[in-house]
């Protein structure tokens, strides 16, 4: 029966119908099947939202908008150009500097290769960068969103586990900005190459100036991880605070957040939050039925048999969620994966808190990869260059993420060692 | 299509009212943490009834702007009308599934009018409501959709 279940479920995946659905489908068929009452669709529904953690994830959403809404992009980038701007390929760099800026208030890589894709795409092709290295700069760099605190994967990967957020959040971030540094050093390789253009330092005034538009963004970020580090907040009140700390920056020292814009920020976090949300509703549902079906057991005893070689089991893992990752939405395939392949790792000693780190890079690598790159789709449509250029000019940039991944499969280290030092 | 509006403002707003509360319940939560002796017990009681809420509207926001997750693999490789076709077959198929579920939502509500919540002493019922209340919402604006355009996007009513 539970072949029923995922046949029913890949068939409608691919049929296209959305996810959600797809798994209350599948779950429903085998329910009948099993006969069991319907009720429980509703019970394991409502059972997968009723999280107060999960309350976190419409608060950073929120957050994330208003300070967007307030012009907050745009001072990121500015600061981020009057910092490396001097350097050949600067605006690159500064591209890469303001996603990792960017991180600290969204969380997500859509919201952050449209945003500031938004702006840098066309300044980047009026500076007389080519359009496919654009857009491939921004694609890539945006994927340090979901890695960098607050992270939407993390929070889930919370919700799912019960692992501490503070000590998620805090173990992204070294991989982090190994991915940022990683890409600041091939961006700038490339420019060289390709004699990219120039700009003229800027001045130490203008510096200053420029640092304090985007100081509230910093603090904000540094509000929200001490905020839960520190033990004052739960992850759901950092968001919240994050929420009014943004609603204050936006309306009193930027003067730029206007009532009816907010009410349109509003609308657009019930929005991406319901559609989030009804996922992770059927998604408890689907992974209940994989409990009481043992498949969790199934799964991990069969890639032991293929080995038990801890490093060798990680690289099967990691293939595995690549694969996924280049089709399946970040969210959707840690709430149907995550769980299962999390017992098989623990079973052979890896660190459930480096486990987490590994499975969202692994998953986030895919939303610049055909065939559903989202930020792939996202940046070529502001740019207006082909999906598979854009893809192809993004190469070097893959190759980077593959090189932090591996090292966050064979260094423990990376990701352990933030949480070790604020929160053990 | 005057109903179809009235009744759009009325799940946008509703969906944007809870979150509003739950958001004004949290930082109740926050606040009194730092300025009273002890933190009230009701504020994530009722944050968690404002967010299963805010996420029963929203998702009409949600269906409206098509943002519900979903592969487009396949669409690539199909022609437009078979596209088209298959849609409208995926959204009939939405649409029976979410009043399936709301049916078996209402023994689920019926459970929780006998079971208090610990603190503020509510029935559960209004909790598990937003189960059918969110079932309701998607296969209506699935039909919304449907009605305004079988099988293409684009067009609203």
């Amino acid at each position: 029966m539970i072949g029923l279940l995922f046949l029913v479920f890949f068939v409608l995946l691919l049929m296209g119908f959305p996810i959600a659905y797809a798994l209350a489908i599948s779950c429903i068929s085998y329910l009948l099947m099993a006969d069991v009452s319907l009720v429980v669709v509703p019970l394991k529904m409502y059972g997968g939202m009723d999280a107060f953690v999960l309350l976190s994830i419409p608060g950073f959403i929120l957050a994330g908008n208003i300070m967007s809404a307030s012009g907050m992009t745009d001072r990121i980038v500015d600061f981020s150009n009057k910092i490396v701007g001097h350097i050949r390929g600067g605006l690159s760099l500064a591209n890469i500097g303001a996603s990792m800026i960017f991180a600290g208030i969204s969380g997500t890589a859509v919201a952050d290769s449209a945003s500031l894709g938004s702006i840098l795409i066309p300044a980047m092709k009026k500076e007389g960068y080519d359009a496919d290295f654009a857009c491939a700069v921004t694609s890539s760099s945006s994927t340090i969103g979901p890695i960098i605190p607050p992270s939407m994967p993390m929070i889930i990967v919370g919700s799912l586990t019960g692992l501490s957020i503070g000590k998620l959040f805090l173990a992204g971030a070294l991989p982090g900005l190994l991915l940022a540094i990683g890409y600041m050093l091939v961006s700038y390789m490339i420019s060289l190459k390709k004699q990219h253009p120039i700009s003229s330092r800027a001045s130490l005034r203008a510096m200053g100036k420029s640092f304090v538009g985007a100081f509230w963004s910093l603090v904000m970020t540094l509000l929200i991880l001490f905020g839960i580090i520190g033990g004052v907040f739960t992850p759901t009140e950092a968001s919240v605070v994050a929420v009014l700390y943004a609603v204050l920056i936006g309306s009193l020292v930027y003067r730029s957040l206007r009532w009816r814009q907010l009410l349109d920020v509003l609308k657009n976090t019930v929005s991406t939050t319901s559609s989030l949300m009804l996922l992770v509703g059927f998604a408890n549902l689907f992974g209940w039925i994989l409990i009481i079906e043992e498949v969790p057991q199934a799964l991990a005893g069969g890639l032991m048999e293929v080995t038990s070689n801890k490093w060798l089991l990680l690289i099967l893992i990691n293939l595995v969620l690549l694969i996924v990752g280049t089709f399946m939405e970040t969210l959707a395939a840690l709430l149907i994966l995550f769980p299962i392949l999390l017992q098989v790792a623990t079973s052979v000693g890896v660190d459930p808190i480096q486990f987490a780190v590994l499975a969202v890079l692994n998953l986030i690598i895919g939303l610049n990869t055909p065939p559903v790159g989202v930020c792939l789709f996202v940046v070529s449509s502001i740019g207006k260059v082909p999906v598979d250029r854009v893809a192809r000019a993004g190469l070097p940039f893959l190759l980077v993420s593959l090189v932090v991944l591996l090292m966050v499969t064979f260094v423990p280290f990376i990701s352990l060692w933030l949480p070790g030092l604020f929160m053990d | 299509m005057r109903g179809y509006r009235v009744i759009r403002q009325f799940v946008e707003l509703a969906a944007v009212t809870s979150l509003v509360g739950m958001v004004i319940v949290v930082s109740i939560q926050v606040l009194a943490r730092f300025a009273l002796p002890s933190a009230p017990a009701w504020t994530e009681e009722l944050s968690r009834v404002f967010f299963v809420y805010s996420v029963a509207f929203g998702i009409g926001a949600a269906v409206d702007r098509d943002e519900l997750v979903r592969l487009s693999l396949l669409e690539n490789y199909l022609s437009q009308s078979l596209v088209g076709h298959l849609k409208l077959i995926m959204r009939l198929v939405v649409i029976a599934v979410s009043l399936v579920i709301a049916r078996y939502a209402l023994p689920f509500v019926q459970i929780g009018h006998v079971e208090l919540s610990p603190v503020l002493g509510i029935r559960m019922s209004w909790a598990f409501a937003s189960s059918v209340v969110v079932m309701l919402i998607a296969g209506y604006f699935t039909l919304v959709r449907v009605m305004a355009d079988p099988g293409e996007e684009g067009r609203k009513p």
